[in-house]
């Protein structure tokens, strides 16, 4: 049996490097949790970053390399955003899991290169948030997720 | 409704790790291994017993990336 998903968090304190822009930034609050990647026998955890700007959950390949995934050869899309308007992803099937409820699910990700430049797994509305309903209290640090 | 967070101070990770990989012990967040890539602190954890670690890739800041993806 599913364990039940219902938890509340505060965002998570990450450094940031001051900019002409916003001379006064040296930190930021990011809304993170911490999951589960599972493939074949392998796994590990990492710290997944909700993005609701993304529409997939992207793996960088340097999270799929020792995943052991295969992903050069899966079916492959292109996506504009990071950094560039034509990037190259590739489709796996995963298991994840969202450890603060030790839930775990099937989901499609994108495996790119692309991502590689970003730190975290971004968890989009493909593979995270047609899994799961979040709210966000930016002003407050503060997030929930829950599915009924 | 379960409180959770991350107890990991990202800023202190960031000083002393930025530019490497680390595995955690994912219950206390401790450091147990560093390494230029994923696969040699997974490799190190394994060695001290941490059969499923909490790996991140520690970068100076975050600022710099906007992970946001467009249709």
């Amino acid at each position: 049996m599913r364990s039940a998903v219902d938890f509340h968090s505060r965002y998570t304190r990450v450094k940031d490097r001051p900019s002409d822009a916003f001379p006064e930034q040296t930190e930021l609050w990011s809304p993170i949790v911490q999951i589960i990647l599972r493939h074949d026998k392998k796994h590990f955890g990492a710290f997944g970053l909700l993005d609701t700007g993304s529409n997939w959950t992207i793996i960088g390949s340097k999270y799929a390399d020792p995943l052991g995934m295969d992903w050069r050869r899966a079916p492959s899309m292109t996506f504009a955003g990071i950094g560039n308007a034509k990037n190259v992803g590739y489709a796996m099937d995963v298991k994840l899991v969202l450890v603060p409820c030790n839930y775990a699910w099937d989901a499609r990700v994108i495996v790119s290169e692309a991502a590689d430049p970003f730190p975290m797994i971004l968890l989009g509305h493909l593979g995270f948030f047609d899994h799961f309903d979040a709210t966000f209290q930016t002003r407050l640090q503060h997030f929930h997720v829950h599915r009924k | 409704m379960k409180p959770y967070e991350i107890k990991l101070d990202f800023v202190k990770l960031a000083k002393n790790f930025a530019g490497r990989w680390v595995a955690l012990n994912p219950d206390t967040y401790e450091v147990v291994s560093s390494g230029a890539s994923a696969q040699e602190v997974l490799d190190k954890a394994a060695q001290v017993g941490i059969s499923e670690p909490l790996i991140a890739d520690v970068v100076r800041d975050y600022g710099a990336y906007v992970p946001c993806v467009a249709p």
